[in-house]
């Protein structure tokens, strides 16, 4: 197909249109603010308000972490004309919308405009992409960029235009931008180009002139951050060492074993056809087979053999596994015909395939993304929110003296606390060894020492980390247990935990520690 | 005649007894109903705020004598000291009166010495934000009094039965010394009063034992180990106080205060003595300022926050130097300048006090509070505190100082985001100003 033959997406089956759109935006928008920031999203969104220059989040959220901050900006922009906390989620939101639409455009190259069709519904209604581009992470935008960088690779390998070299290098640069990891990117065009291309030289240097001129805000927050580490040690190159030396936090299997969840039965079965019709039909001979197994192959491989693994890390193969899955529709058919099936049968068999898939995958969104309806199934534990933050933190916000500090397990919790109300809070699982901890993170020496003498008034004890760690979890029973003599606040509740059972218990419960010099203390001490 | 009689009867029964007020209104004339008086051990104002900005600290360049009778022996200047544990100076009454060299309050490093410290400059060694955060952090936030004495130019015993009893004369005239004669005290307390005149109150002692009383050879021996009980709660020197329930069964343990805040109980006048973190040398005098601050942060969590006083002293100077010289008021004091906070929703905000106060004016607020007869010339005469607040402002929520000392008006370093927000403006306006003239020209073409 030329470009002349593409007719715009719009003059598609106004039905279709009409039906995808509401399917998309429901998925995508409906009750995304139910439940209150995860960890990371307060981060990211904290930053973002930071940037944005509002009071009191400059004091908690430091701009100069981890990550780039296109996200962090784009959100900044947002909640400088009006403020309210899942903010970033809408953003982010509003970039899966724009995944689709590159997904539609570069689809619509790679195959044909029926298949276009197929994989942006399939990436509409993907559980994955669902839930991933419901949370103000930084990986939804990352997502786009790198697709967008891939459809300004194969308009430069149609038209090897200066304009799209420059556009490779910005879109992989924004990508950058968005999150450091998507410098990937670079192996997938590199692969692509050393199979497929046929490049002049200046055009790549062009591409990565331009890449350079677009991460370069990156490198200048990098470099301002290291010159304003304090004795915390929270400088750049402190994050780098800190994020190359972390241990592995999930099992090898992690990706494989979500791989169900994150596309469900049908369109995971039709994307590994489609996988196999590239490679055994097309393998390095046509650009399209070549484009997607880098896009798609190098994130695989990259955080399989990366020994931290998350939930969203793999989020940028999602584009890739939709238009996998609409290349498996054609596969499916040929291999039907080519069996000599009859041609209704076959035409039956397809349909039900694209229609199973997307009814598998629009439950599996549903269920775990827009309609939680209650909060027993809202899977892995803080992914889509953390259920009663707002409740809590409220409590903490109205009903705990300014400058009341808490401890806690986790560095999540902290986060929040510090999102939502202002209140200082430290965690007890913070390694005391720099490789081992966030240097974003304040470390607990002698916790046993600082509660026995007032320095916390709160202890806290939250199910989402107890389930992570029931080392720490117990240490804050243990402490409460010796110096606290009343349960302050308390909520209860469910969720799936990471190992998928039920956690069924407090989600949040919060200990008032007793005061220096009661005999609850002394009695311990005999 | 007779009627004259039973009158003048009356009026004498009235005058002889503790309870000597007339008709007494159990509510308070200002919206202070709960005051809670703490009285900690052994400090100066100069050793905890001598360096306090806008407070009377240490004057520029300050040195103190090493031997005012020997020029040549030099002088020393107040230090920082950066341990929490020193030795107890010697701070006896005789001490005292070489300290303060007849009104020339030069000679602190030289009683030391006289009197056994093995490095008498320790008396000019002071504290600051570093050990005491939560001290100075309610001084930013409430109010710090700098003129506040101990009532008597001598030790803890006479300073702690002034707080009580506004006097150290007992009611059969004699003068107390420094310790609760077998037989126990006669003296008139505010107690007496507030009792009299239906208001609650209590005193709680951290590790309260009724045993160690007046009656207790041990305690007057300083053989037990609430043997100080003795001497920082005079009232189980005072017979009625251990004898009778109704006076009795209100001195208890400290466990009972967090209770009675907790549910909601806590009387009108409620004082705090402290036994092991009372920050009386050698003790680590940071465990005794948590303790200290863990009370009043006990108060800010309950519900009687909003109508209450929360006001912390020291008792008596404890061998450490002051350079303000005390007013003479009568033949006992005033002592040596020690600090003193007071912290209350109807506190004015970071204000120095400079109001002469001394351990009677708690009892000086209380007889204005409620109208009582003032217990001797001492409160009679005594400010009532009254300058610390501000009773036109609403009520101030509480607020906790932070464990780490922050000046006021600082503020925390905040990331220069300007730059990065510049930097990311010109990169991300470029890229999609870019994207968007690009893709006109492709349509256009």
């Amino acid at each position: 197909m030329t470009p002349s033959e593409l007719r715009p997406w719009w003059k598609a089956p106004r039905t279709s249109v009409i039906t995808l759109t509401i399917t998309t935006l429901i998925l995508r928008f409906w009750s995304i603010g139910l439940l209150g920031l995860n960890s990371d999203e307060a981060v990211y969104t904290g930053q973002g308000a930071s940037l944005a220059g509002l009071a009191p989040f400059t004091e908690h959220f430091s701009i100069f972490r981890a990550h780039p901050l296109l996200f962090q900006y784009v959100v900044a922009a947002v909640v400088r004309v009006h403020f309210w906390d899942t903010a970033g989620r809408w953003v982010a939101a509003a970039f899966g919308l724009g995944t689709l639409w590159v997904t539609f455009r570069l689809t619509e190259r790679l195959a044909s405009r029926r298949s276009a069709w197929i994989a942006t519904g399939f990436l509409a209604v993907m559980p994955y992409h669902v839930v991933v581009s419901r949370q103000a992470l930084l990986e939804s935008p990352m997502a786009f960029f790198m697709a967008l960088t891939m459809y300004a690779l194969i308009r430069y390998q149609d038209n090897q235009t200066f304009r799209s070299a420059l556009g490779i290098g910005a879109a992989a640069g924004l990508a950058f931008l968005s999150k450091e990891t998507a410098i990937i990117v670079l192996l997938s065009i590199g692969i692509f180009v050393a199979l497929r291309g046929s490049w002049k030289t200046s055009r790549i240097a062009l591409g990565l002139v331009t890449f350079g001129f677009v991460i370069s805000p990156h490198l200048l927050s990098s470099l301002s951050g290291s010159s304003a580490e304090g004795e915390g040690g929270s400088g750049w190159a402190n994050y780098l060492l800190w994020q190359l030396s972390r241990p592995p936090n999930h099992p090898a299997s992690f990706y494989l074993s979500n791989a169900f969840h994150y596309f469900g039965p049908a369109m995971l079965f039709l994307a590994g056809l489609g996988v196999v019709w590239l490679i055994v039909k097309e393998g390095r001979r046509t650009d399209r087979s070549v484009l997607l197994l880098a896009w798609a192959g190098v994130p695989a491989l990259v955080f399989q053999l990366y020994p931290v693994k998350g939930y969203h890390y793999l989020i940028p193969v999602a584009p890739a596994a939709a238009i996998f899955a609409a290349i498996g529709v054609t596969a499916l058919g040929s291999w039907l015909r080519a069996a000599h099936v009859q041609e209704e049968i076959a035409i039956r068999a397809v349909n039900w395939s694209i229609g199973l898939s997307l009814a598998g995958a629009i439950f599996v969104s549903a269920i775990n993304g827009p309609i939680v309806l209650n909060y027993d199934r809202i899977g892995e534990a803080g992914y889509s929110g953390l259920p009663g933050v707002r409740d809590l933190t409220r409590w903490i916000s109205e009903d705990t003296p300014a400058g009341s500090r808490f401890l806690g397990i986790g560095p999540s919790i902290t986060n929040v606390i510090a999102f939502y109300s202002d209140r200082e809070t430290l965690a007890l699982s913070v390694s005391p060894n720099p490789l081992r901890r966030n240097p974003a993170y304040e470390v607990v020496r002698n916790a046993d020492y600082d509660v026995r003498w007032g320095q916390y008034e709160y202890l806290i004890y939250d199910g989402y980390s107890a389930q992570r760690t029931s080392h720490f979890a117990n240490r804050v029973l243990d402490l409460a247990d010796r110096y606290s003599t009343e349960v302050a606040y308390q909520s209860e509740g469910t969720f799936v935990a990471e190992d998928g059972e039920p956690f069924i218990g407090p989600i949040f419960r919060v200990y008032r520690v007793a005061p220096i010099g009661s005999t609850i203390i002394d009695e311990d001490e005999e | 005649m007779r009627a004259l009689i039973v009158v003048l009867v009356l009026v004498g029964l009235l005058a002889a007894g503790p309870a000597a007020n007339s008709v007494v209104d159990p509510t308070p004339s200002l919206p202070i109903e709960h005051l809670v008086f703490v009285m900690q051990e052994d400090r100066t104002f100069d050793n905890y705020f001598g360096t306090y900005p806008g407070a009377e600290g240490w004057p520029e360049g300050f040195t103190m004598p090493i031997d005012p009778s020997d020029p040549s022996a030099g002088t020393a200047e107040p230090y920082n000291l950066d341990v929490t544990r020193t030795p107890s100076l010697p701070h006896s009454t005789a001490a005292m009166k070489m300290a303060m060299n007849d009104g020339a309050v030069d000679s602190f490093v030289a009683a030391a010495t006289e009197f056994g410290a093995s490095d008498g400059t320790l008396a000019l060694g002071y504290y600051d934000s570093e050990e005491i955060p939560l001290y100075w952090g309610l001084a930013d936030r409430y109010v710090l009094a700098d003129h506040w004495f101990s009532s008597v130019a001598g030790p803890s015993f006479p300073n702690h039965l002034y707080a009580y009893t506004a006097s150290r004369t007992s009611t059969d005239g004699t003068k107390v010394y420094n310790s609760v004669p077998e037989e126990g005290l006669e003296i008139i307390t505010i107690f007496d009063r507030l009792q009299d005149a239906g208001i609650s109150w209590k005193v709680y002692v951290q590790g309260y034992d009724p045993e160690s009383n007046f009656r207790s050879a041990e305690a007057r021996l300083g053989l037990t180990d609430q043997a100080a009980q003795l001497i920082w709660v005079p009232l189980v020197g005072i017979p009625r106080y251990v004898d009778d329930p109704q006076y009795s069964s209100k001195i208890v343990d400290i466990d009972q205060y967090y209770e009675d805040l907790r549910q909601g109980v806590l009387p009108a006048v409620a004082f705090i003595t402290p036994s092991g973190l009372s920050e009386h040398p050698p003790g680590d005098l940071q465990l005794g300022h948590y303790f200290a601050t863990d009370l009043l942060e006990a108060l800010m969590f309950s519900e009687h926050w909003e109508s209450s006083a929360f006001v912390i002293t020291w008792d008596e100077w404890g061998g450490w130097a002051d350079h303000v010289p005390p007013p003479q008021v009568d033949e006992d004091g005033y002592g040596v300048r020690v600090p003193a906070l007071i912290v209350s929703p109807f506190a004015k905000r970071g204000f120095v006090d400079s109001t002469i106060y001394d351990h009677t004016s708690p009892i000086a607020l209380i007889n204005t509070l409620y109208g009582l007869d003032p217990l001797s010339t001492r409160d009679a005469a005594a400010n009532d505190l009254t300058n610390a607040f501000d009773f036109e402002q609403e009520p101030r929520p509480p607020e906790l100082p932070p464990v780490e000392y922050v000046p006021p008006g600082f503020e925390a370093p905040t990331d220069n985001t300007r730059p990065i927000v510049v930097a990311y403006s010109v990169v991300f306006g470029t890229t999609l100003l870019g994207f968007v003239l690009a893709n006109i020209r492709r349509r256009t073409s």
